[in-house]
């Protein structure tokens, strides 16, 4: 049970020990087999780990360097990639990862592995929207504004979509446009349920 | 300051009992694409028609090019409909008993060109939307997304200034629906024509450089977006 206490990269950004901060957990298991399936493909060292996984998965928060070496050390802690190399030039020592068979057998479970379908929290729209609808303040209101804000960040996406040309990149975008979708459809729905007085119709 | 081409002022419009729009008033400007947008049933489809002279509106004006259309008699209607305007509905409603070249020639026929020029100008448009190898195919044995190329060449080859297209991509799979609304919007836009995009879907509206939104007839000011 890892039990490192860490700032939380969610939203509340409180000290949480890794082993119950649900955020944590799944961005550190998340990355570190994204991490393990790019050195799969060959021998890397941390910065360059940085650049390919912010370049394969353009719509995620980019890796802070310092999160991609407390990754590599637990994955190295765990027997999963193995110091390969220990570069000394001019300039500040740069360590190369290799995956051992470990790590190798460890990215395949995780390959073979359906994810479980949610679950899907209540997040702030759903939270904002009730509690508009339960104070009697302009619900419907609130949900034209988020539908706009949605639909500029739906126009963005689509716009840098159009614009590239790499597969992998194309992908994880049509995944977040997806999800975003998804955001939007639920929006009009419950738009759809209120009456222009603000009750909501059954 | 851009052109307006084609404008409504507060067009009102009912089917028996029910009023299908409300006082809409609306601008698309050359060269603009706009996605109409709303749940079903709030009129998107009747202001589209408005818009592109299949129907009259009871009340409010419908301008072309400052001209107005709305008070135009039938044939000059259609005349005008035929030569500045090209549609692209859902289903891509070919004639089914004509080739899909033969379609695509259509509207060059009724505006008197001479069979041999608007056979070539159709074969130009299928080879442009990589359907050339079905000219002789029947609309039957196409598929949905052949189906749409062909409609969409149906609508290109008189030139128009204005495309109106309800729900184009509404019969294709996600990827089939890119790459439909990419060859629409990307042989308009380098025509410098507009585009009237008729959809529910956010993400075919997304690709709009303005979008409304009708609720019951009428725009919806909150979800108007700049």
């Amino acid at each position: 049970m890892v039990s490192t206490w860490a700032r939380c990269p969610g939203p509340e950004e409180q000290f949480y020990s890794l082993s119950v901060c649900i955020v944590c957990i799944v961005t550190a298991m998340s990355v570190s087999h994204a991490l393990l399936g790019i050195l799969a493909q060959g021998p890397a060292h941390g910065y360059d780990l940085k650049r390919e996984h912010d370049s394969r998965f353009p719509a995620a928060k980019p890796l802070a360097y310092g999160q991609v070496y407390a990754t590599l050390a637990r994955l190295e802690r765990d027997g999963d990639v193995e110091i390969a190399e220990t570069a000394q030039g001019g300039g500040p020592e740069r360590t190369v990862y290799a995956l051992t068979p470990e790590g190798r057998r460890t990215l395949d479970d995780w390959l073979e592995q359906a994810e479980p379908a949610g679950p899907y929290p209540a997040d702030e729209l759903v939270r904002k929207t009730i509690t508009a609808l339960h104070l009697g303040s302009d619900a419907a209101g609130l949900l034209a504004r988020q539908r706009a804000q949605h639909m500029a960040r739906m126009r963005e996406l689509v716009s840098e979509k159009n614009a590239g040309s790499d597969l992998g990149a194309q992908i994880a975008l049509d995944h977040t446009i997806a999800h975003l979708d998804a955001d939007l459809r639920w929006l009009e729905t419950a738009a759809a349920r209120m009456a222009p007085n603000g009750k909501v119709r059954t | 300051m851009s052109e307006v081409i084609l404008s409504t002022r507060a067009v009102e419009k009912s089917f028996g009992r029910t009023q299908a729009l409300r006082g809409v008033s609306l601008e698309l400007t050359r060269g603009e694409v706009l996605a109409v947008t709303g749940p079903s049933g709030s009129g998107k489809s009747t202001l589209l028609h408005c818009l592109s002279g299949i129907l009259r509106p009871e009340a409010g004006e419908v301008r072309y090019n400052g001209q107005r259309l709305d008070d135009l008699a039938e044939a000059p209607r259609t005349r005008l409909r035929r030569r500045e305007f090209g549609i692209v509905l859902q289903f891509g409603q070919l004639v089914p008993e004509l080739t899909v070249e033969q379609n695509v020639a259509l509207p060059l026929l009724l505006e008197g060109h001479d069979r041999s020029a608007a056979r070539t100008a159709a074969r130009a448009w299928l080879d442009r939307l990589d359907v050339g190898h079905l000219a002789i195919a029947l609309p039957g044995e196409l598929s949905g997304g052949e189906a749409q190329r062909a409609a969409l060449a149906r609508a290109l080859v008189t030139g128009p200034q204005v495309v109106f297209a309800d729900e184009p991509t509404g019969a294709l799979d996600t990827v089939g629906g890119e790459a439909l609304l990419d060859v629409l919007l990307s042989t308009t836009r380098e025509r410098g024509a507009s585009v009237v995009l008729v959809t529910h879907d956010n993400r075919v509206a997304a690709h709009a450089d303005r979008e409304v939104v009708l609720v019951d007839g009428a725009f919806s000011a909150a979800g108007v977006l700049a």
